[in-house]
């Protein structure tokens, strides 16, 4: 297949963020449009009698849209840098058990810090899936890894036991739980931007910023990685210091992500991918491009759970599992006839 | 002028590599031959940075190799034995790669030098190929393009170091011939060469000096003629030799196992 100019790509991804960003704006259980932007943006009072849009646009699908932008941006760039790190095209916050690991993290803190009250827990939160996802990921590397490089056994197996301790431990809370406290838990099991508010947003931003400004700095050392770890020592790299700082930028993405809406699965697989097949695996294009295109799908597929059976919502985890896990098979099918070593 | 002084290195108390010693000149090819398991592979990650020794020292112009830090990968490049890639770049990507060390900035001079690597080591045609749907001794190949293109120009300060772990392992006889005369030829440009080597007899029509490693220790280091002695190479590699010459007058070494000599021995032992 031809690969389209990476420049061009991530012209046209931009573009797409913009037009999944406008749809989630407008779409919803009461639809806008290019009538409502004046009274939208205060210029004007709405028609006497005719519902007034600006609290449902301000207060709840613009933190929504934003949050899963970031959110899609935050998972995507973390699945391309973790790929990139195992040296295998497979791994995926979700399904390696990070996303777990920060799960595990955040309910914990949840039980533990039940006394604080609502605010200090809140806070809490993305610091406890934080820790969660990196102590996750640094398991993953210790027990996973071989010369350097992860076959796609060890890293399955690997998230199955970190997904099984932590739906365990999970479930326990769940157990008991208040009914309140069920649902609460819940969303972490299925994920959602239903709770999205601009408080999220808050919480959500300094992990994100940290994480795309440290992104780039990756690439040339995760170019240098798909030759092997050793290989990226002899081009000048510190491969100590790419692991380092790829598992604490990927912690940081997962963990301040988990902690707002729960596990999302398969978009740091699918995201990544859908880049490489059709731009390449160039990390200084990947990294931007995956960011663009992961941030443009979650806000489509969050548009998606919320219109489809509108006013119910359907969580993002299973519209985005619907289609991931399929991918993801076809995907595995695909490696297992192309490289016998994984 | 690199100088290897005593350098010994163990791993869990077993002993791979123990007072290893030879000067490694510009303009030199060293071939590291022995057994499997001789520290072969052990002496050239010691050399590569990789790996630091656990006794000795490795000197570059009188200063300790771990002075130069990551930016020796200006100077001195690494052909890995295994060099499997797990996503979908095109060959000409990961020649490129071996650019990465040098100063950014002049995209047209390292696209020039990796399409002159590529035209070397007889892969141009697969430029545009992606590394994934190459063979074993293709993908050899384009890795040795692009530790060619990483040391492509002099580098006056330190000199250049070429490393080449088994570099042809996976190749034709044809092919086989013509990495060791690049080697050769980067050599005449004043590049050190290192090659870990299994075909002596290549050792012996390419290298100007030999060195046989045998458990970890030097079991014969010299020019080819003096190294490859029968009674030398039958200690070390445990098999009878017998060692010719060719037509060009370099030594030329004849495996000569009685018939089914080794596996005869084997089954003895197991009764």
């Amino acid at each position: 297949m031809k690969r389209i100019p990476p420049k061009k790509a991530l012209l046209v991804l931009a573009v797409l963020v913009f037009v999944a960003a406008w749809g989630g704006l407008m779409a919803g259980a009461s639809v806008l449009g290019f009538a409502d932007i004046p009274v939208l943006l205060g210029w004007s009072e709405p028609a006497p009698g005719a519902w007034n849009p600006t609290i449902v646009f301000w207060e709840l699908r613009l933190p929504r849209v934003l949050t899963g932008l970031l959110v899609g941006a935050a998972l995507s760039l973390s699945g391309a840098m973790m790929q990139g790190l195992f040296r295998n095209p497979l791994a995926d916050p979700g399904l390696i058990g990070v996303s777990s690991g920060a799960a595990l993290g955040a309910v914990a803190a949840i039980v533990l810090s039940g006394p604080l009250g609502g605010v200090a827990q809140a806070r809490l939160l993305p610091g406890a899936a934080l820790v969660g996802a990196w102590v996750a990921t640094w398991i993953i590397l210790r027990a996973g890894s071989r010369h350097g490089s992860a076959s796609v056994a060890t890293l399955l197996l690997a998230g199955i036991a970190i997904n099984a301790f932590a739906g365990a431990f999970i479930g326990l809370c769940m157990f008991l739980a208040t009914d309140t406290q069920l649902r609460s838990l819940n969303f972490w099991m299925l994920g959602s931007l239903g709770g999205a508010s601009w408080e999220s947003v808050a919480l959500l931003a300094p992990f994100c910023a940290l994480l795309f400004l440290g992104a780039p700095r990756m690439a040339r050392g995760l170019n240098a990685f798909s030759l092997g770890e050793a290989e990226a020592g002899h081009l000048g790299c510190n491969p100590e210091a790419v692991k380092r700082w790829v598992i604490a930028l990927t912690a940081l993405g997962v963990g301040g992500c988990v902690a707002q809406t729960g596990m999302i699965g398969f978009v740091g697989l699918v995201v990544p991918h859908l880049f490489r097949i059709t731009v390449g695996p160039d990390h200084r294009w990947l990294l931007p491009g995956s960011a663009l295109l992961g941030a443009a799908l979650l806000v489509m597929a969050d548009t998606l759970s919320r219109t489809v059976a509108a006013p119910a919502e359907i969580p993002i985890g299973i519209v985005t599992a619907a289609v991931g896990a399929p991918f993801f098979l076809a995907l595995l099918w695909r490696q297992k006839r192309k490289f016998d070593w994984l | 002028m690199i100088q290897v002084e005593n350098v010994g290195f163990s791993v869990a108390g077993k002993l791979l590599l123990q007072d290893v010693s030879f000067p490694l000149r510009a303009g030199e090819v060293l071939a590291v031959c022995g057994p499997n398991g001789a520290g072969k592979s052990t002496l050239l990650k010691c050399l590569a940075g990789q790996i630091a020794p656990a006794t000795g020292h490795i000197r570059i112009h009188g200063r300790p190799l771990r002075d130069y830090g990551t930016l020796a990968a200006r100077w001195r490049a690494v052909l890995p034995q295994f060099g499997a890639i797990p996503f979908d770049f095109t060959v000409r990507e990961i020649v490129l790669f071996g650019r990465s060390p040098h100063p950014p900035g002049n995209r047209a001079r390292d696209l020039q030098i990796a399409d002159a690597a590529l035209e070397l080591a007889d892969v141009s045609s697969l430029a545009d190929r992606t590394v994934t749907t190459l063979s074993g001794g293709e993908m050899q190949r384009v890795h040795l393009a692009r530790v060619l293109a990483q040391v492509w120009e002099p580098a006056p300060e330190t000199g250049r170091l070429l490393l080449l772990d088994e570099p042809t392992s996976a190749l034709d006889l044809r092919h086989q011939h013509l990495v060791l005369q690049i080697a050769r030829h980067w050599a005449a440009q004043g590049t050190a060469v290192l090659a870990i080597l299994h075909d002596l007899n290549l050792a012996a029509t390419y290298a100007d000096t030999l060195l046989l490693l045998h458990r970890g220790k030097t079991a014969a280091l010299g020019p080819p003629e003096t190294v490859l002695e029968p009674n030398v190479i039958t200690h070390v590699f445990d098999i009878p030799v017998l060692v010719g010459k060719t037509p060009h007058g370099t030594p030329h070494v004849f495996a000569n196992p009685a018939p089914h000599f080794i596996v005869d021995r084997t089954a003895d032992t197991l009764g």
